[in-house]
């Protein structure tokens, strides 16, 4: 159950499976389908031929293969005339020395691959991508024991030429033809080649065209093959489509994106900023003390600009004002003359009264007084009350004592001049 | 890797978030305790300013003089030397004066000449009347005085 599609000018496909042998041409796409849809494909061998095939080398001053690998793309970039990212790129070396690798690019345009993909995800199958110069070099190292030769595939109207060193392919060409006097040409030329090595020729040319030194190996082909390349399977039914040497693929920096893994990064991320957030709020909070600090300093600058060095605001502030309470302690300037004046005034002639005693001291006045009766006491009292140098008033003691009444006034004096 | 940066990062940061916390609404009290104590201050700072004697003022000889020009020389029962307090901008100076027996226009006389000086005030007044002779009065009397001590 396996599919050979030999992807040339056009697209030929050798099927076969236990005891059915198909071959022929997708013409179109329906026509795929409904290969695909008819025949159960197991496993499909993709082979382009060299038309189709970019064929570039390239030199390096070194020899590590890694590092190759690394500027290879950058170094390739120019030599082919699509873009790198529409092309499908395998490499591998054909002359290491010490200090310079030659390596040998080809390229394959990704389009007439995914063609193929696509088919694949619909119809289920192994596929394997392949290249017709590996065939071709498997095929002839199967049948001769020399490792150095150039072939010459001739395959209809169709001819291309490959040249082997050490079974290595390390060049190729190809080309069509309508006439005969052309692949005269063709195979003179490479009979006048510099190079001097065995020339073996596959494919569909009569003996009479050989030229000498020229090996001609035949695979026996069928009359319902319609291809020389086909009847290389049909001779050699587990001939291999991948080369005898490592071949290295062109990796370019296609980030995956994982939305699982990007949303875990994501919470990872955010978590541990969330863990950093205490730090940043720390500082904050200091700036803010830093900021009352500040505040605080430059009020006390402005209330008290005779301090050079401030420690502590509060406590020294709470300083000063301890020692402005001394100041306060200054004794009122209370005019003694003006009080004598105040209650000589206010007192009415016809109320006997007389002072025997009269004390001051700060605000306070303390006043023995003499009088009648308790009446003018009094009287005498409402008298002090109402006078404007006079705040609280109070009766003390009062005393009758032959025929008079002695009594303390207590007063609070308001009028302080300074 | 999380718990680590927990057990590194995050965990001091909160403590020392709590620290800040406390510090700071601590600083903003200080902060309203200054303001009202300067506010105080200026208040108290903002009342007439004290009349200070001048440098070369003797409150003793101005004492000695006042009371002889009053004519109570005589009648001056006891005088205390001049003592000094030192407060925060001024030197506060006492004399205590007893009179006995003297006349009220006389010690008018005197106490006017007190009054008239801007920087004397009396620490205590007290007077009493002779309840023999109802004329004559006895007087006891601190006279304070305020000198700038510079600052």
């Amino acid at each position: 159950m396996n599919l050979i599609v030999y992807v040339r000018d056009r697209e030929f496909y050798f099927y076969y499976s236990e005891g059915k042998s198909l071959q022929g041409v997708f013409e179109s796409d329906q026509d795929l389908s409904k290969f695909f849809t008819e025949n159960k494909v197991k496993n499909l061998f993709l082979i382009f031929s060299r038309p189709l095939i970019f064929i570039r080398s390239l030199e390096f001053p070194f020899s590590s293969l890694n590092k190759i690998s690394q500027i290879l793309p950058e170094e390739s970039t120019s030599l082919f005339p699509v873009g790198l990212e529409e092309l499908e790129l395998f490499w591998y070396p054909v002359g290491r020395e010490k200090t310079r690798t030659s390596v040998l690019i080809m390229g394959i345009e990704k389009k007439r691959i995914e063609k193929w993909q696509n088919i694949k995800a619909s119809f289920r199958f192994n596929m394997k991508v392949g290249f017709e110069p590996f065939v071709l070099a498997n095929y002839v190292s199967k049948t001769i024991s020399d490792r150095n030769y150039t072939i010459i595939f001739i395959d209809k109207n169709y001819i291309a030429k490959y040249r082997v060193e050490n079974n290595i392919v390390v060049e190729g060409s190809s080309c069509f033809f309508e006439q005969q006097d052309y692949l005269d040409e063709y195979l003179n030329g490479i009979k006048n080649e510099k190079i001097n090595l065995p020339v073996i020729v596959l494919g569909d040319l009569s003996p009479n065209k050989l030229m000498p030194n020229f090996r001609m190996i035949s695979p026996k082909k069928s009359e319902s093959c319609i291809s020389m390349f086909f009847a290389l399977f049909q001779h050699h039914p587990n001939l291999s489509i991948l080369p005898v040497f490592k071949i290295f693929t062109v990796s370019r920096s296609e980030i995956t994106v994982n939305p699982a893994l990007i949303c875990g990064l994501c919470v990872y991320l955010g978590i541990a900023g969330l863990m950093f957030r205490p730090v940043i709020l720390a500082r904050h909070y200091q700036e803010k003390v830093a900021d009352v600090n500040k505040q605080m300093e430059e009020v006390f600058r402005v209330a008290f600009p005779d301090v050079s060095r401030i420690v502590n605001p509060l406590i020294q502030a709470k300083e000063h004002l301890k020692n402005f309470q001394d100041v306060q302690k200054v004794m009122p300037k209370i005019s003694v003359i003006s009080i004598m004046a105040t209650i000589s005034g206010i007192i009415p002639e016809h109320i006997p009264f007389k002072i025997s005693q009269m004390s001051l001291r700060g605000n306070d006045l303390f006043l023995t007084c003499l009088t009648d009766t308790l009446e003018n006491v009094e009287i005498v009292s409402q008298i002090f009350k109402k006078a404007e140098m006079f705040g609280a008033v109070k009766i003390g003691g009062i005393t009758p004592e032959a025929g008079q009444i002695t009594f303390n006034l207590l007063i609070k004096i308001k009028n302080v001049q300074n | 890797m999380l718990i680590l940066l927990y057990q590194f990062v995050c965990a001091p940061g909160i403590r020392k978030i709590r620290d800040l916390n406390r510090i700071y609404i601590q600083k903003q009290k200080d902060l309203e305790t200054l303001n009202s104590l300067i506010l105080e201050y200026k208040n108290k700072t903002a009342q007439p300013s004290i009349a200070f004697a001048p440098e070369n003022f003797n409150l003793y000889l101005f004492i000695s003089k006042a009371l002889q020009d009053s004519g109570l020389k005589s009648q001056v029962a006891r005088i205390t030397p001049v003592s000094e307090n030192i407060l925060l901008n001024a030197i506060e100076q006492h004399i205590t004066i007893v009179l006995e027996d003297i006349e009220l226009a006389k010690l008018l006389n005197f106490f006017d000449a007190i009054e008239k000086k801007q920087f004397l005030t009396f620490g205590y007044v007290q007077i009493s009347r002779n309840p023999q002779k109802q004329f004559l009065i006895k007087v006891d009397m601190e006279i304070v005085s305020y000198k700038s001590n510079g600052k």
